[in-house]
């Protein structure tokens, strides 16, 4: 059998250069899109925040600590997004796909770990950020309302450190993990 | 400027070579148009890296293959959708049934092979492909003559 022949034989669309240069174009705004949205989302709630600290003019230390640490979680959380996508240009797409694959493999895990981390130190600076701003107006209730607010507070901390935030690293990680379990089986094509 | 027509005239010489290669890979026409112009977007962005290449078949196909490798990032079903065993409905027309049959067997072999099988189809030499894929030009070998046995097989099987 002449697979040469046939694979000669067959028919293939022509270049478009036209359509080349649109997806160039596309491609580039989409990847600074995405980052850019990012970025923009979690400043201006930093910004809100700070806001809110410089109107109602808070008296305690523990006001403000509240606040700072609530913009700390912003500032963290895309201090570390921010370093993913370097990950991704340290790949060079013309070693050999051996290699490719390797480093994929590293970025990836990279990646997953990084994710989980910032997701752990965002939620935690965010709870105590509110556990501590609310303390200014709590000290202020009678010690029912008092004990009530904290314990919705708590309620709310613990149902976003327990459910919120587990489900938000599971998703991502699911999405990881399965791509690292298929570049796993590629790289033992490899060998 | 000339660098957009030393591009320009790299993409007509191989954009063939290239929307086969991924064809091979993904044997569905309109993904192969996709993954062949997004590995000339990644020539576009990697053009200064070229010049210093001594090979510029094993720059482009290194590119193309690591290209073709990390779809498994983006569609899950890829492979699957690869292993149907009709003949897609919206097939390009004046394809045979020869090259139809030769595209889905492709599919059904693991990502490597797909790789190597249509880099020798595509007449790379042996040496290079070991080059393109970090492998060693014994293992290509061997792997390219298993490859050919098996779809020999699968031709045979369908009564070619």
């Amino acid at each position: 059998m002449d697979f040469n022949m046939i694979w000669r034989a067959q028919s293939v669309p022509g270049p478009d250069l036209q359509a080349l240069y649109s997806k160039i174009k596309s491609y580039k705004a989409k990847r600074l899109r995405r980052l850019l949205l990012t970025n923009i989302c979690l400043v201006v709630t930093s910004v809100f925040i700070a806001a809110i600290g410089f109107w109602v003019k808070p008296e305690r230390p523990t006001t403000w600590a509240g606040i700072a640490l609530a913009i700390l979680a912003m500032a963290a959380f895309l201090a570390v997004y921010n370093r993913m996508i370097p990950l991704y240009r340290s790949l060079d797409d013309y070693s050999d796909s051996r290699r490719f694959m390797e480093n994929l493999l590293a970025v990836k895990k990279r990646e997953a770990f990084l994710h989980r981390q910032m997701m752990n130190l965002y939620f935690f600076l965010l709870s105590c950020g509110i556990a501590l701003y609310m303390y200014e107006y709590v000290i202020r209730m009678e010690m029912k309302w008092a004990l009530l607010t904290y314990a919705v507070i708590f309620l709310w901390i613990g149902f976003n450190w327990w459910v919120i935030r587990p489900r938000q690293i599971r998703k991502e990680q699911d999405k990881l993990n399965s791509i690292i379990e298929r570049l796993q089986e590629i790289q033992r094509q490899f060998s | 400027m000339a660098e957009i027509k030393d591009f320009e005239g790299l993409y007509s010489a191989w954009w063939e070579k290239i929307y086969r290669l991924c064809m091979g890979y993904v044997n569905e026409d309109a993904q192969a148009r996709d993954l062949a112009q997004e590995t000339f977007i990644l020539v576009w962005e990697n053009l200064e890296g070229f010049r210093e290449e001594a090979n510029m078949g094993t720059w482009i196909f290194r590119i193309a293959s690591n290209h073709c490798l990390r779809q498994l990032e983006k569609n899950k079903k890829m492979q699957k959708a690869a292993l149907t065993l009709q003949f897609p409905e919206e097939s390009t027309p004046d394809r045979t049934a020869e090259v139809e049959m030769l595209y889905r067997f492709i599919a059904e072999l693991p990502e490597t092979d797909r790789i190597i099988i249509s880099l020798e189809l595509e007449e790379v030499k042996q040496g290079e492909i070991a080059q393109i894929l970090g492998l060693s030009e014994g293992n290509v070998r061997v792997r390219i003559h298993r490859i050919k046995e098996r779809l020999t097989q699968r031709f045979k099987e369908y009564g070619f």
